[in-house]
């Protein structure tokens, strides 16, 4: 072992001695030494070039987005016709509007401050804007991108669009909101709806992908800023192949209370989804008649667990004394969850209802003594 | 008047001070909830513009700190904010925001308002008050 270890220890020592007397001569480390000195010095001085280079456009980025954001702040506050005719005619404006019309980058800046600021604000600065965008001929730049292959460019033109009520591009944009890109196809829902409101909905006829909860409640959040609700074709909607459109079609009704569709709504509650049949069960209680706490019952027997607890917290609100046989007969499950709920239900619709519970149930026994303690303090 | 805006989005600073400079107030700009607070203490405003989202202080927490006590607490504070949720809202209010004002919004319905909560405003609104 130690004759072994020797022996690597002096070959080692000759391959070193060979080393510096053949290959890593004085000459060649001084021409190493040179080189990387010079490697380093180089990227340094690109360095230093480069950070000069990134401040000065960002310094040059500032001052024009500075002046950019006052044309734009004049054009907003401006009360007439005449007065946004003086702001574009201010010297200090020509002179910017000059760099805009030659400068592909200071015209971009200029239309996403003008979207942003549409945006933001409404009223007259909105019309100002607009006037703006109009008076330059930017729907022209804008729309210069939207035939390119990226879809985040896509859509952010879309938005702009949209923040730009540019209305004459509904139909590209209608085009894109079954577009196979996730991103891009929510972004032209969205920008749809917001251009036209409950018209916009219109492209659930005709979408086959997936709206998703988040997408369902970006467009509820659109639509509440459009007063007359419509219902467009949402018959069709509450038969379509595509899930996620029925769900949003019963979403709609719920929320806009429309009662001329409870017949169709009641065909839902027999869907073969369970979970159109649950949102089914929370929107009719919505648009509730006298028979539907019993039309719920006969449903009750063919949903799974979580939608049989939906019926029983619906019945709390809609239930009547006609229900407190399908009530009591709840009081035997084995679930204590389902328990509770009856209770809850019973107690609610009526004041003699927790004596009718005590005639069936031993209140001494668990979980009785619990529920109905609870039943009682919170009453 | 001297008025300080609070607001962390360019445009909107710009276009709230050019609308009240034109209305003949002194406007102060600051970028964020701390600088705000800074020149609240340095500059004495007679009226606070805020939004909500801001980087370091939020607008609600400076109604908290200049509400809670000290001379600035009869400052009118304007809120203005795209969270229009209810329980934003009554948050604010419940700190001692005297208006609130949901983005997108209108810089003559600002300007309507912060006319509203001036002092002569104020004033003359105490004195129908106490005729009625």
């Amino acid at each position: 072992m130690l004759t072994f270890l020797n022996f690597n220890l002096s070959s080692i020592g000759k391959s070193i001695n060979y080393l510096r007397e053949n290959i890593f001569t004085e000459h060649v480390l001084f021409d190493i030494t040179i080189f990387f000195a010079a490697a380093i010095i180089g990227i340094t001085g690109f360095i230093f070039v480069y950070l000069f280079r990134k401040e000065k456009i960002a310094k040059r980025k500032n001052i024009l987005q500075a002046s950019i954001d006052n044309f734009i702040g004049e054009i907003a506050i401006s009360e007439s016709e005449n007065e946004l005719i003086q702001v574009v005619s201010n010297q200090d404006y020509q002179n910017l509007l000059l760099q805009v019309q030659h400068s592909k980058f200071y015209r971009k800046m200029l239309i996403n401050e003008l979207s942003e600021t549409s945006r933001k604000f409404r009223g007259s600065t909105m019309t100002n804007v607009l006037w703006l965008f109009k008076k330059l001929d930017l729907e022209k730049q804008l729309l210069k991108n939207f035939d390119k292959k990226k879809w985040h460019k896509k859509a952010k033109i879309v938005q702009q669009i949209s923040y730009l009520h540019l209305n004459s591009n509904i139909e590209k944009i209608f085009s894109l909101t079954n577009d196979r890109n996730e991103s891009l196809r929510m972004e032209a829902q969205i920008a749809i709806v917001k251009m036209t409101g409950f018209d916009g909905l219109n492209f659930l006829d005709n979408v086959i992908y997936p709206i998703s909860e988040w997408q369902q409640l970006r467009l509820i959040e659109e639509l509440s800023s459009h007063i007359e609700p419509k219902a467009g074709n949402i018959i069709e909607w509450l038969k379509s192949n595509n899930l996620t459109v029925v769900n949003f079609a019963l979403r709609l009704i719920e929320i806009y209370r429309q009662y001329d569709f409870y017949n169709e709504v009641a065909i839902c509650l027999s869907h073969p989804s369970i979970s159109i049949c649950s949102r089914a069960v929370i929107t009719i209680s919505t648009i509730s008649k006298e028979t539907t706490a019993d039309l719920l019952i006969a449903h009750y027997d063919t949903y799974n667990e979580s939608t049989q607890i939906t019926i029983l917290k619906v019945l709390q609100v809609i239930g009547t004394e006609n229900q407190f046989p399908f009530l009591l007969s709840i009081l035997n499950h084995h679930d204590d969850t389902y328990k509770l709920q009856a209770v809850k239900a019973i107690t609610t619709i009526s004041k003699a209802g927790i004596e009718k519970i005590e005639k069936v149930i031993d209140k001494s026994l668990f979980p009785w003594n619990i529920i109905l303690s609870q039943i009682k303090n919170v009453a | 008047m001297k008025i300080l805006i609070a607001d962390d989005e360019m445009i909107t600073r710009k276009i709230i001070e050019l609308r009240l400079k034109k209305d003949g107030h002194e406007v102060i700009v600051t970028s964020n909830g701390q600088e705000a607070l800074e020149q609240i203490s340095l500059q004495d405003p007679d009226m606070i513009i805020a939004d909500i989202m801001m980087p370091f202080t939020s607008g609600l927490e400076i109604v908290s700190v200049v509400k809670r006590g000290g001379h600035h607490r009869k400052v009118p504070i304007i809120i203005l904010s795209s969270m229009g949720q209810e329980n934003v809202v009554l948050e604010a209010f419940n700190l001692g925001a005297d208006d609130y004002i949901t983005k997108p919004f209108s810089p003559n319905e600002l300007s309507m308002r912060v006319k509203r909560l001036t002092p002569a405003a104020t004033n003359l609104f105490v004195k129908i008050n106490e005729r009625t």
